[in-house]
């Protein structure tokens, strides 16, 4: 056989040319903000939507395969091509369908399919298998082909009659590239509970380079003039390390390196691998069927084999005899320190408490933020380690040695029964050191002002984590804000997932809605718990919590026009307190959930020691997220589009509609001082009060509009109640995927100030009865608006236009009617 | 049209939302009775502290008082009445007082008296009385520069620390806020009033600017000191000297016999009576001649007796 196209091995790839660093988000979302999606996709999105959804408990593979093109003209006559048959990809997707996965096969188009590819047109001409019949007017197969063509046959109607298949074309590294997105979207979120039975296996030959849409001539390039074309091409972001971290974390992924040079493929393979913490790797510049199988048996063999291995030797004794820690951390950190951050995996005693421990210690030191990267590695004690304190995975077996007996057999029950062996490990922990200092500056937007700040942070300074963050804000209500923030764990005290920070602060701000300015210099020692970093799948996040002291001295002084009510509060206050939150968040997103809830309950105690007025104040709020179904079902039969090795095209609807409501509620109630004869409580303080409406809650009032004021002053208040629910809805026409949403919204609220003279001139009302009749004016008479708009999500903010209509409002309320602008990160 | 102006059709489809509105909610308790006096369409004046005799401690805040005084035994209204209060310098924007809401709630600020063009305007709010003559201002002029720089000094004596804390911080504050605090807020004082001191003394200021003084503290250097002293002695003299001609009648008036208390009787009562009743001992008090300290004694007889 004569290939025509392949390229000479020793000028085919620029050996010169860098490694491009892995994607940062903002390549990733620079180019999909900046190339179209295609116009199928929105109709492939619900066919593989379906597909997925069918096969929901069931292994998934996407196997990619063929090259990809990319068109020097919009009415393309050239373009750059990236050789490849497919043959990699279709010989790979026929393992996986027989080892028992559903595949969706996302190919170049025209190129090699699963079990089409044995009778291709160029190489195995399918009419070479065909006979003319002996009646001379039928066609039959071939005798001697006939046995293999049957064998090829039933597998392909097996996977037919089971939809196994989805095939998924492309053509243009821009339609590999969206389409390969919009996919590990539809497994990440709908497998989101079993991320682990999703495997990718990438054997595209992905182009390098792009050219992007603003540079694409119109028309067929002219050749005249200089006689040259100069091509000027942009490279295409890595973006397997999304794939990995956000698209579809937790899945398995095998990727392939291409070097026309073997002295090259082994450390770039394993570079990859490290970079983009994916399973397997290796791709010479031969293919050959026989490796094929071998990797794709070697990814499903070790996926499923790991998993069994596992549970049957939970229970194995397995002890870690020492741990040892490399990298530029590991020299930069204490050692009492990190021997008691290695504590667990000293104390499992069996398999599955060591690989907890070791997930366990994992989370703890990726928390600390102070390493850039962290790996743990497990071996037989016997074993070596090569230089750089991890197993070569070019011999890499790793689990003959943690399951097998001598043999490198695994155990079975039967035999760890009787075998009665403790295994003895080694840890390898790798420390990549995180920059120890940096400094930055910027502008922050968002919740109605402007900030311009510089910061700097001193990380791990004695070995021990700790962090040192100083920063100085100045901006548009910050008139200024300088804190020092230096925190730490306290593993003597608290668990590895807590720190304690102290945090000395003075700042400035101005209080439009108030007319009055607020200068807070105080300090807080609090305990805080720090969020998990690993997400196990089907696992719920741990509720954050946060304990502390706090000391303030606060000066308000009013500015020109203030009120009297504001003036009444001018002047210098202390205040000590103990405070207390708890927040639980299963949302998907901050910015925009689809699904999740979040719930926060905050309550303080001031007053301590005699120090400033007494009060407690509590205050709760939630969130809940659906997403709602909004697309009718559609049916596909175009034949450039993917379909299933099946007769039904019937999909389920896929939708981006979602509902969201969220609830906020507060109560603030003095105390009186025990040493005052009264029992009438002080009033309460202006800063302690809670403050309602603007773009952030009650929407259709101005910020803080809503509650008791003086002039136009607000005062705030000491009860508050308010709710809002938000639909938001996809817009025609713009790409599913662009986080752009009609809003329409409906928002009540109320907020008031206790009553706690009451009427009466000769008995003072109790506290239940504060209580209830506050609650029910709470109920009764509140503040409500409607409204529809345009929502955005950027990945700093939300940002929200609106066209505000109040319904109900107090008579010196500020309401307003028209457009609402809002930013931030935190709406009602 | 602006570009920001709402099309009409829009207009109207904005209007027709009907808009249900409730009664207001009430407001939070508030600390003390100012608000109420304002709420009630009252002239109301914040000053620093008022003491158990129920004086002013401040020259301005009783210059005020004092003509609050003279107004309200005119005015037999309570609607005509003005009242007043201590209060946290922070009530003023300006960061000093006294401060006076206006019953019309227009709110008036009543500036440091060294800011030369603000006292005219004072008096002609307080006194209702006519133009005051030219040599009525110089004198009045010489009280607002050098016997005012006087009183600073004196202010910033260490040995007056608790005097001038008793002045001008609150007194609820005073009880309130550690001493730690309270030192700062003291510290804050005496940046403020060596801030008036700038246009006779522009280096005093300069050095209360850096860094360290706001720290640490002033100290007067002892050239400066020695000037300010000397320039009130000569000050006081002037009115010795005033009322030795005149002495049946053993006040200003308006200048010209008049037998109605005037505008320099009241400014040299708020300082003369304050020095030799809150710093009795100091060098400042053993500077007043015996006419001036008995022109004091006049005047608050007749104002607040």
């Amino acid at each position: 056989m004569i290939h025509t196209s392949g390229p000479k091995a020793e000028t085919a790839v620029d050996r010169e040319a860098p490694e491009f660093p892995p994607a940062q988000s903002t390549d990733e979302d620079s180019y999909f903000k900046h190339n179209d999606e295609p116009s199928y996709l929105a109709s492939l999105q619900v066919q593989v939507a379906e597909f997925i959804k069918i096969h929901k408990d069931r292994k998934i593979a996407l196997v990619t395969s063929g090259g990809t093109t990319v068109p020097l003209e919009n009415n393309t006559v050239r373009f750059i091509d990236n050789f490849s048959a497919g043959t990699r990809g279709s010989t790979s997707a026929e393992y996986f369908l027989e080892a028992g996965y559903a595949v969706i096969f996302l190919h170049r188009q025209f190129s090699l399919l699963p079990y089409s590819r044995h009778y291709s047109h160029s190489t195995n001409c399918f009419l070479d298998y065909m006979v003319e019949g002996n009646d001379n007017h039928s066609v039959q197969v071939d005798k001697k082909y006939e046995e293999q063509m049957l064998q090829v046959l039933k597998k392909y109607q097996y996977a037919k009659r089971n939809k196994l298949l989805l095939l998924v074309p492309f053509t243009t590294v821009n339609q590999y590239l969206f389409t390969l997105r919009m996919i590990s979207q539809e497994l990440g979120q709908q497998k989101a509970q079993n991320r682990s039975t999703t495997l990718f296996y990438l054997a595209a030959a992905v182009s390098d380079f792009f050219l992007p849409r603003s540079r694409v001539a119109d028309h067929k390039i002219q050749s005249q003039g200089t006689g040259k074309l100069v091509v000027d091409l942009d490279p295409v972001p890595k973006f397997l390390k999304r794939l990995v971290d956000e698209w579809t974390p937790g899945a398995m992924i095998v990727s392939f390196k291409l070097e026309t040079d073997s002295s090259l493929l082994i450390g770039k393979a394993r570079g990859a691998l490290e970079r983009y913490s994916h399973q397997l790797g290796k791709k010479g510049d031969e293919v050959d069927q026989a490796e094929i199988e071998r990797q794709v048996k070697a990814a499903v063999a070790a996926k499923e084999y790991f998993s069994e291995l596992l549970e049957r030797n939970a229970s194995r004794h397995v002890q870690v005899r020492a741990i040892r820690a490399v990298g530029g951390g590991a020299r930069s950190t204490r050692r009492e320190f990190l021997n008691q951050q290695f504590e667990p995996i000293f104390q499992a005693r069996n398999l599955s408490s060591l690989l907890s421990a070791v997930d366990t210690v994992y989370d703890n030191l990726a928390g600390l933020g102070i390493y850039e990267n962290v790996t743990v590695a497990l071996d037989e004690t016997k074993e070596k380690v090569n230089g750089n304190g991890v197993r070569g995975l070019d011999n890499l077996d790793p689990f003959a040695g943690l399951f097998g007996n001598d043999s490198g057999r695994a155990y079975d029950n039967n035999e760890r029964r009787n075998s009665g062996s403790k295994l003895e490990l080694d840890a390898v922990v790798k420390l990549a050191q995180a920059k120890r200092f940096y400094a930055k500056t910027g502008t922050d937007l968002g919740n109605g002002e402007g900030n311009g700040y510089a910061n700097m942070t001193f990380k791990n300074i004695f070995g021990g984590a700790e962090i040192l963050s100083l920063d100085a804000t100045m901006g548009t209500r910050t008139r200024s804000s300088y804190i020092a923030n230096f925190s730490t764990p306290v593993l003597s005290v608290l668990p590895p997932q807590w720190r304690l920070e102290t945090v000395a602060y003075m700042t400035s701000r101005t209080i439009p809605w108030a007319s009055n300015e607020q200068l807070v210099r105080g300090m807080s020692t609090k305990i805080k718990s720090v969020p998990s970093l690993l997400k196990r799948p089907g696992q719920t996040p741990s509720p954050q919590q946060e304990l502390g002291f706090e000391a303030v001295w606060r000066t308000i002084a009013c500015s020109p026009g203030a009120s009297s009510s504001v003036r009444d509060e001018a002047g210098n206050s202390l205040k000590a307190s103990i405070f207390h939150s708890i927040a639980y968040d299963t949302r998907d997103s901050i910015l925009l959930a689809t699904h999740g809830n979040y719930y926060k309950f905050s309550h303080e105690l001031a007053g301590l020691g005699g120090i400033g007025n007494a009060f407690y104040k509590t205050s709760f709020e939630s969130q809940h997220n659906w997403l709602l179904f909004a697309s009718p079902p559609t049916t596909s039969s175009s034949s450039s589009e993917p379909s299933t090795i099946s007769s039904q095209q019937t999909t389920e609807p896929v939708s981006r509609t979602s509902l969201h409501i969220g609830t906020k509620a507060g109560l603030l109630w003095m105390l009186a001082r025990p040493s005052s004869n009264s029992d009438t409580p002080p009033p309460s303080n202006l800063m302690d009060r809670f403050y309602l409406g603007g773009p952030n809650d009650v929407r259709g009032f101005y910020s803080s509009g809503i509650g008791p004021r003086d002039q136009s002053d607000s005062l705030g208040g000491e009860a508050l109640l308010a709710a809002g629910v938000s639909l938001l809805t996809p817009i025609p026409k713009i790409k599913r995927t662009t986080p752009l949403r009609f809003h329409t919204f409906l928002n009540a609220g109320n907020l008031l100030a206790l009553d706690r003279i009451g009427s009466s001139t000769t008995t003072a009302p109790t506290t239940s009865s504060i209580l209830s009749s506050t609650a029910a004016e709470l109920l009764n008479t509140p503040s409500i608006s409607t409204g529809v708009g345009l929502l955005y999500c950027h990945p700093a903010a939300r940002f929200e236009l609106n066209i505000t209509f109040p319904l109900i409002a107090r008579r010196n309320e500020a309401t307003r009617k028209g457009i609402q602008f809002g930013v931030g990160l935190s709406f009602l | 049209m602006s570009i920001w102006t709402i099309p009409e059709p829009v207009r109207k489809v904005f209007d027709s939302f009907p808009l249900k509105v409730n009664e207001p909610t009430k407001l939070p308790l508030n600390g003390n009775d100012a608000g109420m006096a304002v709420s009630k369409g009252l002239t109301h004046v914040y000053v620093y502290n008022i003491a158990e005799n129920g004086l002013c401690t401040d020259p301005h805040c009783l210059e005020v008082q004092s003509w609050i005084q003279l107004r309200n035994k005119q005015n037999k209204t309570e609607s005509d009445k003005i009242t007043i209060s201590a209060s946290s310098v922070h009530v003023s924007p300006t960061d000093s007082l006294p401060f006076i809401v206006e019953n019309s709630h227009k709110i008036n600020n009543i500036k440091p008296q060294s800011t030369k063009s603000e006292p005219v305007g004072r008096v002609k709010y307080l006194q209702d009385k006519g133009n005051s003559s030219s040599n009525e201002e110089v004198y009045c002029s010489l009280i607002d520069t050098w016997l005012r720089s006087c009183w600073i000094v004196s202010m910033l004596d260490p040995r007056h620390l608790a005097i001038k804390e008793s002045i001008y911080i609150l007194e609820e504050e005073r009880k309130e806020l550690p001493t730690q605090i309270l030192s700062v807020i003291s510290n804050q004082v005496n940046y403020r009033l060596i801030q008036e001191l700038e246009p006779q003394y522009p280096e005093l200021t300069a050095e209360a600017n850096s860094y360290r003084a706001r720290i640490t503290g002033y100290s007067l250097n002892s050239n400066i000191l020695a000037d300010v002293f000397d320039r009130a002695e000569e000050c006081l003299a002037v009115f010795e000297s005033l009322l030795s001609k005149n002495k049946s009648q053993a006040i200003f008036g308006d200048l010209n016999g008049g037998t109605d208390l005037g505008r320099l009787d009241i400014l040299l009562f708020s300082y003369t009576h304050l020095i030799l009743w809150l710093i009795p001992n100091s060098q400042l008090a053993r500077l007043i001649p015996p006419l001036v300290r008995a022109h004091s004694e006049h005047v608050y007889n007749k104002i607040f007796c």
